[in-house]
């Protein structure tokens, strides 16, 4: 073999071994697509859903995933319950209250937190410049959910009870119109209702400051006993959703336009609320005490009629998370 | 391209991948720093919250006043190192703005906390004080896990950074260092293959072949050295040509003198000179062939009376003719006649026996009488004639001497007996041919 032709093969040679070296992934066959659907609520803390639904994450984990949008956590919790649906998404204060109604749940990972989702609207002309001030004032709040923990957060803060006030029940989509019409003074509820309402309303609602008040989280969740999920189907999901919040972070303005397009909202609200998300999968030890929490707090100020408070280290598998990302979980 | 810049192209090179690795390592420093800063960042926050919740723990348990002075200046501490974040990559600055909202939900139940006088002792304190202290613990707790869960990740990212730092040192030095060789190699080849033609053009020149011709295929310094070898070597085959022309030359000269100084310029026959030096030789290489050797002497009947007579001149020109009748009568190439000396004459005849060599004698004597030319002053005939003398040994019994002495005796039995004839000395005795 001629001496050039030999030093050139090494040289190529050499290209190929640094190639290899580096470990460049070669793309692989997909595996049979697995179907499941999940109840996704209609809220900016969906936004790994949803990005994950859009770029098609889900088909490249191996899972054909139907969306099914609801109104609030407790109504993805309730569809989750009956069987409707393989997975929901929920805050940490819905799982309390299931958990304290003994619901058959499971929770597979926080995949974001808020301290300003949940917020509180008074109809202009009540002059409440304190929360004192909203006594006997119908409030509108969805019972079950984390605006009725934030509300009683709110009033026992100012030394007020729950029953200071007089609280009518209803989803979050009927709020503006009861609020217009005068049914509620206050209502209690989270964005994206917040900022519909305001931009309906304008000047005829405030806003009152409460950031920092509560922070909640929203979460997977599956029936504990769901029959039929293949075992690595939670790592799957999990998987896709990871892969969406790390382009959420590093892609904001896609992201945000993906959230746009899929709330059918414009680029104000966008702009209003970013930065009070933050999209990070976790399991901590944090969650488990937080509910345990704000269970003794919905027990010592009547919010439901459970005395007993469960174990919810038993509401959660921490096993999916810990296999997809190890430094996710601090239990 | 010049031998001279393919060695500066090849220490450019070298001084290129020094360079480019002198770069890598400062890039990989800058970043590894980069890192290790990042990482010590991170501790500083951990730290802070650590103070933070040992702080809270003191003002929640025991509700010194103290403890809320001091947290407060912690936690001061915390947002100034929380305000002043240095750049982290986005999956890192989202857990610190984690760490940022807990922290603000902290400060807001701490304020909350204080309205609910939290430095009553705990028996006292409200059930919604108990709460907010519970929670306040675990937001703590949140920001502990997010601040290990940023200590792991930043870890990680350093690692992965030497990695990526390593792995690109190494792919970079392998890459230039194989790119290098390559270069070097071809480089070099080419200046072997240069000077390879050139020394297989001078070990043929060497050999004295300057008809040799060195290949100038490179332009460079080795082409140029070729170019000169190819003149010089023009100059040297040129040089040779007359050198060998002068020895040719030399080599006749040589060959000429030779024969001048074996040669009589009278008659042109060989001269005693070469009879002396060449008997020897047909002594030898009869002795070798075990052959015999003839010998006959000859010389001219009252020649001192010829030239008295008529004149040297004649004398000469009689000389001549003998001589040429002699040479006429030999029947082979081998055989020589010389001039022995005056108006002698000897003749060697190789490979001949007694009886072969008194027939030459006799034909030669019958040759020269008939020859007619006048003699009136012989007191033999009236016209020249010769004695001859015939002596032939074998090789066994041959030697210069006795050869020699026995046809000169035989010769003077020739001239004893009347002249005019031809006496062979055979076995012992003298008789007449």
């Amino acid at each position: 073999m001629e001496k050039r032709t030999l030093l050139t093969s090494l040289f190529f040679a050499g290209i190929i071994g640094l190639f290899l070296v580096f470990k460049v992934d070669l793309p692989s066959t997909s595996p049979e697509l697995k179907s499941v659907s999940i109840s996704v609520s209609r809220t900016p803390l969906s936004a790994p859903v949803y990005v994950a639904d859009e770029l098609a994450l889900f088909q490249v984990n191996g899972l054909d995933v139907r969306l099914t949008e609801v109104v609030g956590g407790k109504k993805s919790f309730e569809q989750v319950m009956s069987g409707q649906t393989d997975f929901g998404t929920s805050s940490d204060s819905v799982l309390m209250f299931g958990g304290l109604e003994g619901a058959d749940y499971i929770n597979i990972g926080s995949f974001v937190q808020a301290d300003n989702d949940i917020k509180l609207l008074v109809r202009e002309g009540l002059h409440v410049s304190s929360i004192r001030e909203l006594a006997g004032k119908r409030i509108g709040v969805t019972k079950g959910s984390a605006s009725d923990y934030f509300l009683s957060l709110l009033l026992a803060l100012e030394n007020m009870q729950v029953d200071d006030v007089e609280l009518i029940a209803m989803s979050p989509d009927k709020m503006l119109d009861a609020l217009e019409q005068n049914l509620v003074q206050a209502v209690a509820t989270w964005e994206p209702y917040v900022f519909e309402i305001k931009k309906h309303m304008a000047d005829k609602v405030d806003v009152i400051p409460t950031r920092n008040i509560y922070s909640l989280t929203f979460n997977l969740i599956t029936k504990k006993t769901k029959q039929g999920l293949a075992s690595d189907t939670y790592e799957r999901f999990l998987s896709a959703l990871n892969q969406a919040i790390a382009f959420i972070s590093e892609h904001p303005k896609q992201s945000q336009d993906i959230l746009k397009k899929r709330l059918g909202l414009d680029q104000d609200f966008i702009s209003w609320v970013w930065s009070d998300y933050l999209y990070k999968l976790s399991l901590n030890r944090s969650l488990l005490l937080s509910i345990e929490n704000q269970a003794r707090w919905a027990i010592d100020f009547g919010l439901v009629d459970s005395r007993e408070i469960p174990d919810f280290n038993e509401y959660i598998n921490k096993t999916p998370l810990q296999k997809i990302k190890k430094n996710a979980v601090s239990f | 391209m010049k031998v001279r810049s393919k060695l500066y192209l090849l220490a450019s090179m070298v001084f290129g991948v020094m360079v480019i690795m002198n770069l890598s390592l400062f890039w990989a420093y800058y970043h590894i720093d980069e890192a290790l800063q990042r990482d010590r960042y991170i501790v500083g926050v951990l730290k802070s919250v650590s103070g933070l919740s040992h702080q809270l723990r003191s003002v929640i348990d025991h509700g010194e006043a103290q403890a809320f002075v001091q947290w407060q200046q912690e936690q001061d501490g915390l947002q100034l190192l929380l305000t002043d974040m240095p750049d982290f990559s986005p999956k890192l600055s989202g857990l610190l703005k984690s760490i940022e909202q807990r922290n603000r939900g902290i400060v807001s139940l701490f304020q909350h906390l204080e309205s609910q006088q939290i430095n009553k002792a705990k028996k006292q304190r409200t059930r919604i004080a108990l709460h907010l202290a519970d929670k306040a613990f675990f937001q703590m707790e949140a920001i502990r896990e997010d601040g290990f869960h940023l200590l792991a990740l930043s870890r990680a990212e350093i690692e992965e950074v030497i990695l990526v730092q390593a792995f690109s040192f190494i792919g970079v030095f392998i890459l230039v260092t194989l790119m290098m060789s390559v270069v070097a190699v071809r480089l070099s080849g080419e200046i072997n293959r240069s000077l390879r033609r050139l020394i297989r053009g001078l070990t043929v020149a060497g050999k004295g072949a300057f008809d040799t011709e060195i290949p100038e295929y490179s332009d460079d310094e080795i082409g140029e050295l070729a170019h000169h070898f190819n003149k010089m070597l023009a100059r040297l085959k040129t040089t040779t040509v007359s050198r060998d022309k002068l020895r040719s030359l030399v080599d006749d000269r040589t060959k000429e003198l030779q024969r001048l100084t074996e040669t009589d310029t009278l008659t042109g026959i060989a001269n005693r000179r070469y009879y002396d030096y060449h008997l020897a030789e047909h002594i030898a290489s009869s002795k070798r062939n075990k052959s015999s050797l003839a010998m006959l002497m000859i010389d001219i009947d009252f020649f001192k009376g010829y030239n008295d007579g008529y004149g040297h001149d004649a004398g000469d020109l009689a000389l001549k003719q003998v001589a040429e009748s002699i040479s006429k009568i030999l029947p082979r190439e081998t055989d020589v006649v010389a001039r022995f000396g005056g108006e002698e004459f000897v003749v060697v005849m190789p490979a001949t026996e007694i009886s072969g060599a008194c027939l030459v004698g006799e034909r030669i004597r019958l040759h020269i009488r008939n020859q007619g030319i006048p003699h009136l002053y012989s007191e033999v005939d009236k016209v020249v004639t010769v004695s001859i003398g015939v002596a032939a040994f074998k090789s066994d019994m041959l030697t210069e001497i006795n050869l020699l002495k026995q046809a000169d005796a035989a010769l003077y039995e020739a001239k004893k007996n009347g002249r005019n004839q031809c006496v062979v000395h055979d076995d012992g005795s003298y008789r007449v041919v």
